[in-house]
């Protein structure tokens, strides 16, 4: 069918029309090939405007259109909009920024404005020629959730979710539910009492009729993408069925074995048969199979005995671990985190002296139902101290550990300190912190709250604690900086405050999942700012410590989001999957001959599968549409849909028409540098009016071939740019698209050199969308450094590097 | 390096504060390996290790150059180097963690050595000699050799800085709670005693600059280790040697603080253990009289 | 003199103070703080924060009463290295002409003989008593000698000497 395309320039009021000369321009769109039709009018993204495009459509047969006005970031989706609606498929449209990238930047200059608009209005008339119809892809959704820890977190996003219909699979690994919280004594800065806030809590889940709990099971693995995903859980077994354990507790009597008790912090003991707390949901015990001695062979039997003679029979030593399959729309991850060992820092001397403790053993020694029934006592006399020490930042804040602040360990210190005053006013307490992190609802308060009841505060890290041999008392050294001097302070009990770390196995479960970890080894967000709650896998959501050490209202906040993050998808049946995913020609894929697998590699999603000598595999619902995979698929068997290599070489291709030596081209990320770009225009930052945007979805989709081949065309300079990123990490919105950029830009680098291009012609950038300013700059910098080259040196680098760029090219082609 | 089928073999540095001001140390480290079967080989030609706070604050590049001059001659030996003093371990091992990780530096210091006809190329290892105790002839070789066991001795063992620390390049023992020298002085059939202030340096560092501050530091190790009523004290440097000895005597002329702590150097003890004859006039070198805790051992 | 490698020199320190986030874990390690509350290797380094180019640094022996026993450096929670950092101080000091004069000497000495402490003849005699190998003197010295004057130090010894007389 023959290609009728209409171009459409607005005026945009004089935003764009004081400036270029738009019934020029359309003049000028008019000769393009394939251009049918070319308007100019006022405000092209008004009713009359659209109108007047949808009209043309039908009058003039159009199946293509271009519209020159703002950024695409702006009015993309309204003219996509429009298009459908006059009956195009919505992907037969394609824009040119004239405004945030010409007439807002280049005012100054209008004739080189005019120019520029010429150039970006060819490059969108060129694409537009090679658009193909997209259809949103469609999967169905199983209206059901996973939720996997049941803290906190995990109990609030069940019972949000199971309130609104959807049936909730929550999985625990302990015996119980209720997680850290369900051990704590009280809670700040309230210090409203914590299992008594929680407890109904657990018990709404036992009872709830959409909530299917799974206590003492794991998550085996996980297949699938977003609607469909399929879990296989792990069911330990308890030896006691939950059903007919009434916890009349005769069988914990009868045991002979006695083991330390993790769910005191070990300060306590418990049986072999057991209950984790008086609380627990289930209200039923277990067996520990590691100390029981009945299990096998069985040689002891005596709780079993007494359970029968009871009439319970609800021991059964037969009892086999279960896999247990379900089917779920969407993953709820709320996994918690550990406590750092604070014995790996030896000059406090945990685990050498006795009476230096954890602040998770004090909050047990506290809590009423505790191994000491809430007397706080010294492990190596069992007196009650009368000098106490806390310690803060334990393993956080610390480069040898972790270097994160565990964020609620001032807090929690500050409450224990006031209970431990509330109790026992005679006591002196100190509290040694670095700083003091009060900064939500009521904290502050709390703070100066202690401070009034007469707990010391002493700014400085202890530099050590060594221990009296005879008394066990011991003695912090440190700096007190408010006095600027060393002190040493004689107390009878240390609390640290040791950091919050990420759970044990986060990996093994980040790789069921497909999400990443970052650099402190929490889950890692899809977007800091804007996807706080989605993990990289769409359908799967994060909240709580298992994203990064939180309190609990934020814990319970973040629960509630992701639950509201599911259900967007739960509430739906089926679920659109934008079209711009990778598409992987199978006759082109060197796999199956080479075991090649590089694109998976590349993929931040795990979106491809690559398994021997067959061709590699993309599953379109888990592909983001970055193009990462397109660009460095070394045989060009992958296509990403909307930006494909054809569509942007003619882009490419269009701006360097004329004059090539004369224009910088700029490849642009869509999320940052694109936007940075628009931001310069916005802000009314002139900049040389020789630079051209190519936009692609992320730096990552920048192909080698793209710069080789503007070089061989002649381009002055090329830039490209991404999302930032420094040695602390990665804004790419496609995780480590600029990651995978950076490594093929160097050796594009290699390959300039090899052809003679000065270094200054290339340039690698990382500008995010608030830096406006810095694209400004850049833009600035190479139009100089293009100008100290000199035109003639341009013409000739490139004059000599042609061929061996072409041999270059040539070969990738065949 | 070392060669392992004809016994223990080392380039021997016994550094300037054990040659000039205690030979005692050296006397006493020479006898003792000798009785364990390690062969000590003296190095030509060496000088100062050099001493850091006098040489690499004043000029980086001179330190290095110096201390690997002094590595270069057990090289040319073939032998790893062994020294008795904290302060030239530190010296060495820094320098050689250096040379051995870092090439540019390496080749910047050969360059230097060049002028002296010299070169290192980082193939030995330093060692201390409680080091070569604990590590190379082990504790079992040292308790078959024992004849006098230490018994009913109490010991509060100072491990001095630069044996443990950066640990990072010393990388001998836990910086924080080491236990190596502890276990070597139970070997002997003594009794190693916790102190509070075990970690604390002794401050000998500070008597060229401002001895005040030496003593002060001085009084509180002393203190903190006579709260714990040991029979001596043992240190495995002659820095630690001169102030918590000869100041320790110093503290007590002067400043009326009767401490009266004996203190021995690690080997010292080691001979008294092998029945190792050192002599009537060695102990007489101690500032703090020794001989009742000597005749204690002998007696046993 | 020497103001190229003076600012580096400041330059490093300075990254490094404004790297500290005051904690104190330095000065509650430090022996000398304990004793002397005029040490305070936390402020003496803070200072830096605040130094200007070109360097005065006044800060009088102070930072030579660093031991240089490294438990800073082992306990600092952002890996600061400060008994390292003050061997750098020491050297912008001597730099400055800020030197004791205790230590200039025990260099010379270490110049003259290749030894910090000499051979008296009470260590001889000692010696002797032990059955100790005799001491060759001044071994080494030469060679000793060529490497302080190829490494610069000898010059840096000299304009020390020049400026003393001279200021």
């Amino acid at each position: 069918m023959e290609t009728r395309i209409g171009v459409y320039i607005c005026h945009c009021g004089t935003n764009i029309g004081g400036v270029l000369d738009c019934e020029a321009l359309a003049k000028f769109a008019s000769k393009l090939p394939n251009v049918v039709v070319a308007k100019d009018y006022k405000y092209m993204c008004a009713d009359p405007g659209q109108e007047m495009i949808k009209k043309d459509i039908k009058e003039f047969k159009l199946n293509r259109v271009v519209v020159a006005s703002c950024s695409p970031r702006m009015h993309e989706p309204t003219f996509r909009k429009c298009v459908e609606e006059a009956g195009l498929n919505s992907f037969f449209f394609e824009m040119a920024n004239i405004r945030e990238q010409v007439s807002w930047c280049h005012y100054d200059s209008p004739k080189q404005a005019f120019d520029k608009a010429k150039d970006l209005i060819k490059a969108a008339v060129a694409k537009a020629r090679l658009l193909t119809p997209l259809t949103p892809l469609k999967v169905p959704v199983e209206k059901r959730v996973l939720v996997i820890g049941g803290g906190v977190a995990g109990i609030h996003a069940a019972l949000d979710l199971a309130d609104m219909g959807f049936k909730v699979y929550l999985v625990e690994k302990e015996p119980t539910i209720g997680g850290w919280m369900a051990l704590l004594d009280k809670t700040f800065p309230t210090l409203d009492c914590s299992i008594c806030i929680l407890g109904p809590k657990m018990v709404d889940v036992a009872k709830h009729s959409n909530i299917e709990l799974f206590t003492y099971s794991e998550v085996l693995d996980i297949e699938g993408f977003v609607g469909n995903f399929k879990v296989r859980i792990l069911k330990k077994p308890r030896y006691v069925e939950v059903d007919k354990c009434n916890a009349c507790s005769e069988c914990v009597n009868v045991c002979p074995v006695e083991v330390p008790n993790k769910f005191d912090g070990n300060l306590g003991w418990r049986k072999a048969i057991y209950i984790p707390f008086p609380q627990a949901v289930p209200p039923a015990y277990l067996i520990d199979e590691d100390a029981c001695l009945g299990i096998t062979p069985l040689a002891c039997g005596k709780c079993q005995e007494v359970c029968r003679e009871k009439g319970g029979d609800a021991i059964n030593f037969d009892m086999h671990p279960e896999v247990l399959e379900v089917s779920v729309g969407a993953i709820i991850v709320a996994t918690g985190y550990e406590l750092y060992d604070p014995s790996k820092i030896k000059e406090y001397g945990y685990g050498v002296y006795q009476n230096v403790i954890t602040c998770f053993e004090l909050e047990r020694l506290i809590n009423s139902s505790g191994p000491t029934y809430g007397k706080v006592i010294r492990p190596s006399d069992g007196k009650e101290p009368k000098k106490v020490a806390f310690i803060q930042c334990v393993g956080s804040r610390d480069e040898k550990a972790n270097v994160y602040c565990s964020g609620f360990c001032c807090m929690y210190t500050i409450k224990n300190a006031i209970l431990l005053k509330e109790k026992h006013p005679e006591t002196e307490i100190y509290i040694f912190y670095i700083d003091i992190r009060a900064n939500f609802k009521g904290y502050e308060e709390f703070y100066r709250r202690a401070r009034e009841e007469g707990i010391i505060f002493i700014r400085g890290k202890p530099a050590e604690i060594s221990e009296n041999p005879l008394t066990k008392n011991l003695t912090i050294y440190c700096e007190d900086l408010g006095l600027g001097k060393v002190i040493s302070l004689e107390v009878d009990l240390v609390i640290l405050s040791t950091a919050a770390i990420p759970r044990h196995g986060k990996d093994e479960l980040a790789r069921k999942l497909n999400i990443v970890t970052g650099s402190d080894g929490f889950y890692l967000e899809a977007h800091p700012k804007l996807k706080p709650i989605d993990a990289a896998t769409d359908g799967v959501f994060l909240c709580g410590s298992a994203q990064g050490p939180k309190d609990i209202p934020y814990s319970v906040s973040q629960a509630s989001a992701a639950a509201a993050r599911a259900a967007r998808i739960l509430s739906k049946d089926y679920w659109e999957i934008e079209p711009i995913v990778a598409y992987i020609d199978e006759s082109k894929c060197r796999n199956p001959k080479t075991k090649c697998g590089i694109c998976a590699t590349k993929c931040p999603y795990g979106a491809i599968t690559v398994e021997p000598n067959k061709p590699a595999r993309v599953e379109p619902a888990k592909c983001h549409g970055c193009g990462t995979c397109a660009a460095d698929c070394p045989g060009d068997a992958i296509t990403q849909m909307h930006f494909t290599d054809a569509q942007i070489l003619s882009q490419i291709h269009a701006i360097l028409e004329e004059n090539p030596e004369e224009k910088i081209l700029c490849f642009l990320c869509n999320w940052c540098s694109y936007a940075g770009a628009d931001l310069a225009g916005t802000s009314r930052l002139t900049y040389p009016p020789n630079a051209r945007a190519v936009r692609v979805m992320c730096s990552g989709r920048v192909d080698k071939d793209f710069v080789l081949e503007a070089f061989r065309l002649g381009a002055g300079m090329v830039l490209v740019s991404g999302c930032r990123l420094t040695e602390f990490g990665s804004d790419c919105h496609y995780i480590t698209g600029n990651v995978n950029a950076k490594k093929r830009m160097k050796i594009v680098e290699k390959i300039l050199e090899k052809a003679g291009i000065s270094k200054e012609r290339f340039r690698l950038e990382w500008i995010s969308a608030s830096e406006g300013d810095k694209y400004a700059k850049i833009i600035k910098e190479m139009a100089e450094k293009m100008k100290k080259l000199g035109k003639e040196k341009i013409i000739e680098e490139n004059r000599k590097a042609e061929p061996f760029l072409e041999k270059i090219l040539k070969k990738k082609i065949t | 390096m070392a060669e392992r089928e004809t016994g223990h073999k080392y380039a021997f540095f016994p550094g300037c504060l054990v040659t000039t001001r205690l030979p005692y140390i050296e006397a006493a480290v020479r006898k003792s390996m000798r009785r364990l079967g390690a062969e000590l080989v003296d190095m030509p030609e060496t000088t100062c290790c050099p001493e850091p706070t006098l040489t690499k604050a004043l000029n980086q590049k001179t330190w290095l150059a110096i201390a690997a001059r002094n590595l270069s001659i057990a090289e040319e030996i073939g032998l790893d180097i062994l020294t008795p003093c904290n302060g030239c371990y530190g010296t060495f091992k820094t320098v050689n963690y250096i040379i051995k990780t870092n090439e540019k530096e390496r080749v910047k210091i050969n360059d230097t050595l060049k002028k002296v006809n010299r070169e290192y190329k980082g193939k030995i290892q330093v060692k201390h000699v409680v080091e070569a105790l604990y590590k190379d002839i082990g504790k079992e070789r040292i308790k078959k050799e024992i004849q006098k066991p230490l018994k009913n001795i109490k010991i509060a063992v100072h491990y001095g800085c630069h044996l443990l620390r950066p640990s990072e390049i010393i990388q001998l023992d836990d910086p924080e709670q080491p236990t190596f020298l502890d276990e070597l002085v139970e070997v002997l059939g003594a009794k190693s005693v916790d102190y509070e202030r075990k970690m604390m340096c002794c401050g000998g560092e500070d008597l060229k600059i401002h001895p005040q501050t030496a003593y002060s530091i001085l009084k509180e190790k002393l203190s903190s280790i006579k709260e714990a009523d040991p029979d001596c004290i043992v240190v495995t440097c002659p820095l630690c040697m001169i102030q918590l000895d000869e100041n320790q005597a110093l503290l007590q002329r002067r400043h009326r603080q009767n401490f009266n702590i004996p203190v021995f150097y690690y080997s010292e003890l080691l001979c008294l253990a092998l029945n190792i004859n050192l002599g009537d006039q060695h102990f007489k070198l101690h500032r703090i009289k020794a001989d009742e805790v000597v005749k204690k051992i002998v007696k046993s | 003199m020497e103001q190229g490698e003076k600012l580096r020199k400041l330059k490093e320190i300075k990254r490094k103070a404004l790297i500290c986030f005051q904690c104190g874990v330095c000065v509650g390690s430090c022996p000398v703080a304990f004793v002397n509350e005029k040490y305070n290797p936390r402020r003496i380094l803070r200072n830096f924060l605040f130094n200007q180019s070109p360097p005065q640094l006044n800060l009088s022996n102070l930072p030579w009463l660093c031991l240089h026993c490294y438990a800073c450096l082992e306990r600092c929670p952002q890996n600061i290295g400060l008994s390292e950092v003050m061997f750098k101080i020491q050297h912008l000091q001597f730099l400055n002409g800020e030197i004791p004069s205790s230590f200039l000497n025990a260099v010379k000495q270490i110049i003259k003989t290749g030894r910090v402490s000499p051979v008296t003849p009470i260590t001889e005699r000692r010696r002797e008593q032990l059955n100790l190998p005799k001491i060759e003197t001044e071994t080494g010295v030469e060679e000793l000698k060529k490497i302080i004057k190829e490494t610069g130090l000898k010059k840096l010894l000299f304009s020390q000497e020049e400026e003393k007389r001279s200021g």
